[in-house]
């Protein structure tokens, strides 16, 4: 527990601008998209669930981009010193790689207790017809799991060694250039897409980010 | 004897060129074991072995009991590690810096870190990337010894720092070994610093261990003498020669000698020749002419 503590506050010191940023970004979303499309005339409740659903994307968006950034920069501090502190402390590699998974996941949650805040904060200055019902424990959950299973994909990539993860990202380069190229040269198949699609698709590793995202809905 | 670490005919290349060859070392326990040698001698890279950070292509590395790198984490809690980089995170305090280090070693003595940053005039809320080298040299050392460590790893600490720190940390280290008995491995290219601190010895050059032996034998073996006389007459010596120059026309002659006794006066007498002068060498000189002669044989 020690360990886990000492790791959280770790990732604070070196990741606390951007903690802070995306805090910004999960408490803002649920008001500003709330109070944007909220109707003045209640007549105009079925646009008002259009326009949120405009808004929805951003969420999956957001989380992404939470996953992704916290994956990436996770390791920075321990690559600048070149792993010789982490490698020199009395601690099993896989115990230390671990620790630092949660406590990145640790901060994911913590954004996604700040949206659920926020969402409880924005429904309070609204008053839902019995038509309508909100969501905001189900969107906050979702917003979390997706970026904690965007955050341990890229927190797998980035864990690998270095010339393993520079195999990677050679191979997804010269997909999107093959795929770039068969544009060029007219050859039928959107095979990116295709990946896109199983990667977001129902049984893919991103699932979560697709579908609907709706603080509000009937 | 109790060995604290050991090598068995290590191997190890880290890239081209360079290469750790059949080397094998044993630093007693309770020593203060200076690991001496010219850049690029090979030093750094032992001390990664040691510590598991590298994996030897052959032979054995033994750490306080523990096979190395298999058992790395259980010696790692019993070893100190100053390393000749700095490798703390620059965005944490001195105090956050400390506490973080702490969560990680059972043993470490919050107290007695408390009173080293007082010595060593460490203000707690520092970032450390404001850090002087001489504040951050201290603050490895702090580190390092509140773990109360049984085997303390020091890589070059005290290179590039001026002469009133490098007095600090190395009074600090010595407090501490004169306290707890541990092992000190203490590399370094700053010759009298390690002879006035050391009771062991290992020289290093180009990957391969010249020597190992204690400070005394390596201080007290290594004579100049100057002969008068046709010295071709001595030939197989009971010592051996490592290097010669000619005096004059009369046939004297100038030579550094290692592994001297008092016999060996004698021994130049009988053939012939006069020794008229035997002067000891410091340990610099002796480590120079173990290098050149070394280096002459290759």
């Amino acid at each position: 527990m020690t360990m886990l503590r000492a790791m959280l506050w770790f990732h604070w010191r070196s990741c606390r601008n951007w903690i802070v940023a995306a805090a910004v970004v999960a408490a803002g979303l649920p008001v500003v998209s709330l109070r944007s499309s909220w109707p003045r005339d209640p007549s105009q409740m079925a646009s008002f669930l259009a326009q949120l659903e405009a808004w929805g994307v951003f969420y999956p968006v957001a989380a992404a981009i939470v996953g992704l950034v916290m994956a990436v920069i996770i390791w920075q501090a321990d690559r600048r010193g070149r792993f010789v502190y982490a490698a020199t402390l009395p601690i099993e590699p896989w115990r230390y790689v671990w620790l630092r998974f949660v406590a990145g996941a640790a901060w994911i949650v913590g954004l996604g207790l700040v949206l659920w805040a926020a969402s409880l904060v924005a429904l309070a200055t609204v008053s839902l017809p019995d038509t309508l019902r909100a969501f905001p424990t189900l969107l906050a959950l979702k917003f979390t799991l997706a970026a904690v299973s965007v955050f341990a994909i890229g927190y797998s990539i980035t864990t690998l060694p270095a010339s393993t993860t520079r195999i990677v990202s050679r191979v997804v380069l010269g997909l999107v250039v093959l795929q770039a190229l068969a544009l060029l040269l007219g050859i039928e198949g959107n095979w990116l897409a295709a990946v896109g699609e199983a990667l977001i698709g129902r049984w893919g590793p991103f699932a979560l980010l697709g579908g609907r995202w709706m603080l509000i809905d009937v | 004897m109790t060995t604290a670490v050991r090598f068995d005919a290590v191997n190890f290349r880290p890239g081209k060129g360079f290469a750790i060859e059949g080397l094998s070392l044993s630093v007693p326990e309770g020593s203060i074991y200076g690991f001496l040698g010219p850049n690029g001698a090979g030093k750094t890279t032992t001390i990664r072995l040691m510590l598991g950070l590298e994996r030897p292509a052959a032979g054995r590395i033994e750490v306080l009991g523990s096979v190395i790198p298999g058992a790395a984490t259980a010696a790692l809690a019993r070893i100190g590690y100053v390393p000749e980089r700095p490798h703390l995170h620059p965005f944490l305090t001195v105090r956050q810096s400390i506490e973080f280090h702490a969560a990680f070693h059972p043993r470490f003595d919050h107290r007695w870190a408390a009173e080293l940053q007082d010595e060593f005039g460490l203000a707690p809320n520092q970032l450390l990337n404001r850090l002087s080298k001489g504040e951050m040299g201290k603050l490895l050392m702090l580190q390092a010894l509140a773990q109360r460590p049984d085997l303390l790893v020091l890589d070059e600490p005290t290179d590039g720092l001026d002469p009133v720190v490098r007095r600090d940390l190395l009074s600090a280290l010595v407090a501490y070994v004169a306290d707890h008995g541990a092992t000190v491995f203490i590399s370094s290219h700053l010759v009298h610093e390690l002879e006035r601190l050391c009771d062991w010895v290992g020289l290093m050059d180009g990957g391969r261990l010249v020597s190992e032996m204690p400070m005394a034998q390596l201080k007290d073996g290594v004579k100049r003498i100057r002969l008068a006389g046709p010295v071709d007459a001595l030939a197989n010596p009971p010592f051996s020669v490592l290097s010669r120059a000619g005096v004059g026309d009369a046939g004297g002659a100038v030579w550094v000698v290692d592994g001297w006794v008092a016999d060996c006066g004698g021994w130049i007498a009988e053939r012939g020749v006069r020794l008229e002068a035997v002067d000891d060498l410091d340990l610099e000189d002796g480590f120079v002419e173990r290098l050149r002669a070394r280096r002459a044989a290759r």
